[in-house]
């Protein structure tokens, strides 16, 4: 599904999406390439998280067009969108767990809509338990978990269903920084497994010594895109995103 | 069958997590079923006590006195040919005297008749299964056309009343029927938003981890089939419950040696829970179709 000559799993073009009269997204053109960990980041309002929701066609675009592990979001009928979603793994601020079932079967959700078989179920949520870190709390209900525990049993339940994307939208967001830490390093280990992460976030502290590539938006536009040092030094960030 | 069981377990769980809604729905849907089921019954019931009385109705033909030598025969297959005949007897005139001489005290003053007044007739039986009044009288029309026939004498009046009120009961359960089952659609589809609502949040993230439209629908229809099912069990509980307390019980005057009030048969029955789950499927539909968009 991979567009393999040039190694990109999301293609962006030309992509604009409004909410009535306002642009929210506003021409933007990208690619991220194959096991890639990319850095969204811009200020609150910049369109990180609608950029994130069009990937996943959880907002449809008003003009453009996206590719997703080859799949085109914008001829996808409304009834395949579990087709992209199996490929995504998804992460939210707010965890998004399902609150009245256990640990084990929030990310045992993710397979039971695949229709796989008990035991390769089991087997595989209690990989991916142990995989962050929490395989003890498999029936402890969400709302008793803190939450950076709460945020590994969604990390769990993304890449339990072995995706190829990541797609997290500020899943740092209401973690202190030890649990932040845990969820970066966890992300990373995903990264390093061969998969791509896209991780949108506005806090200065988790981009402004990386290597990796950081794409900047502000008002739905493009403002930045490139690698340390090629992209503003941690003052000029600093001002930009405060 | 993975589907399968994961689908029974999240029904089960939502049974367990919001018993007041299930049982409320549960007990419209049984309720709806006693009324409409009860009414099917009685009108089951009353149109059996109908054949039965319908076995007796004839219809009398009198040959013309014009009428010199009647080819019996003839007239008997004439008349057998017309739609609703069961069967039909010829009683000639030596034979309408002598039933005369009999039923009277004083049969000796007809001995004194020059000649015998009495005309020759047929006696047809109509078949218990016609059942409207406008066969019966078209029949007789039928009938007192032929030249050969003088006069028809069939009760018309207290024919018309029962055969009309027969019929005005039987709209009357339809139309009762169908209001009942309206309602229960709305009762059912009402449940299944409110239901889709409180778990709404559940719902969205069960698409957004890949979840199709019909993983997340099928299992509001399993539940409101399951609603439909023991809906269905209960009302007909409770209605043989009443039949039995009613007829067997409590007041066997209700059994005469013609007449035995009887319930539902199993094939009705299974038809009755097949349409109390169709209920429930069809609220359950309308629910989706209308509230939610997947």
């Amino acid at each position: 599904m991979l567009d393999t000559e040039n190694n990109q799993i999301i293609q962006m073009y030309h992509v604009y999406k409004q909410f009535g009269e306002k642009n929210v997204i506003c021409n933007l053109t990208m690619n991220v390439e194959n096991n890639e960990f990319l850095y969204i980041s811009g200020p609150s309002g910049a369109g990180k998280s609608t950029m994130l929701k069009l990937l996943y066609a959880g907002e449809r675009l008003s003009k453009g067009q996206i590719i997703v592990d080859g799949l085109n979001i914008v001829r996808m009928n409304l009834r395949n969108v579990h087709k992209l979603r199996r490929r995504i793994g998804i992460i939210f601020q707010d965890f998004k767990l399902i609150s009245s079932r256990t640990v084990f079967d929030n990310v045992a959700l993710v397979l039971e809509t695949k229709g796989l078989p008990r035991r390769m179920i089991e087997r595989k949520v209690n990989a991916a338990l142990s995989r962050v870190g929490i395989d003890q709390f498999a029936n402890a209900f969400p709302p008793s978990l803190s939450g950076g525990e709460q945020q590994r049993v969604a990390v769990a339940r993304a890449v339990a269903g072995e995706p190829s994307i990541i797609l997290a939208d500020e899943p740092t967001g209401s973690l202190d920084p030890d649990s932040a830490a845990i969820i970066l390093n966890l992300l990373d280990d995903f990264h390093k497994s061969g998969g791509t992460v896209l991780f949108a976030t506005h806090d200065i502290s988790l981009i402004e010594h990386t290597d990796r590539r950081v794409v900047f938006l502000n008002d739905g536009e493009m403002y930045e895109n490139g690698r340390p040092p090629y992209i503003s030094t941690s003052q000029k960030l600093e001002n930009y995103v405060l | 069958m993975n589907y399968l069981i994961c689908f029974c377990k999240g029904v089960f769980k939502d049974f367990v997590s919001t018993p007041m809604l299930h049982t409320v729905t549960i007990l419209t849907i049984a309720l709806s079923l006693l009324v409409t089921s009860a009414f099917g019954l009685f009108f089951i019931n009353i149109n059996q006590i109908f054949y039965i009385w319908k076995q007796g109705i004839r219809i009398m033909a009198y040959v013309s006195p014009s009428v010199e030598q009647v080819n019996e025969e003839l007239l008997v297959d004439h008349i057998k040919s017309l739609y609703g005949v069961n069967s039909i007897e010829y009683i000639s005139k030596k034979d309408a005297l002598n039933f005369m001489e009999n039923d009277m005290q004083q049969g000796d003053i007809l001995s004194h008749l020059k000649e015998n007044p009495l005309p020759a007739s047929f006696m047809i039986h109509v078949k218990p299964t016609v059942n409207t009044w406008e066969t019966i009288e078209r029949l007789a029309s039928q009938i007192q056309m032929m030249p050969e026939i003088s006069e028809v004498e069939y009760g018309k009046g207290w024919l018309e009343r029962i055969t009309s009120f027969m019929t005005f009961f039987r709209i009357t359960c339809i139309a009762i029927g169908t209001l009942l089952i309206i309602t229960t659609l709305f009762v059912i589809s009402n449940t299944i938003r409110l239901v889709f609502y409180s778990r709404q949040d559940e719902i969205d993230i069960m698409s957004l981890v890949g979840a199709t439209r019909w993983f997340i629908k099928i299992p509001f229809y399993i539940e409101a089939v399951v609603q439909g099912f023991i809906g269905g069990v209960i009302g007909l509980t409770i209605l043989y419950g009443l039949f039995y307390y009613l007829t067997i019980y409590n007041f066997p005057v209700w059994t005469t040696d013609l007449f035995h009030p009887h319930f539902f048969s199993f094939h009705t029955i299974g038809i009755l829970i097949l349409l109390s789950m169709g209920t429930g499927w069809t609220g359950c539909y309308i629910s989706l179709k209308q509230f939610v968009r997947l």
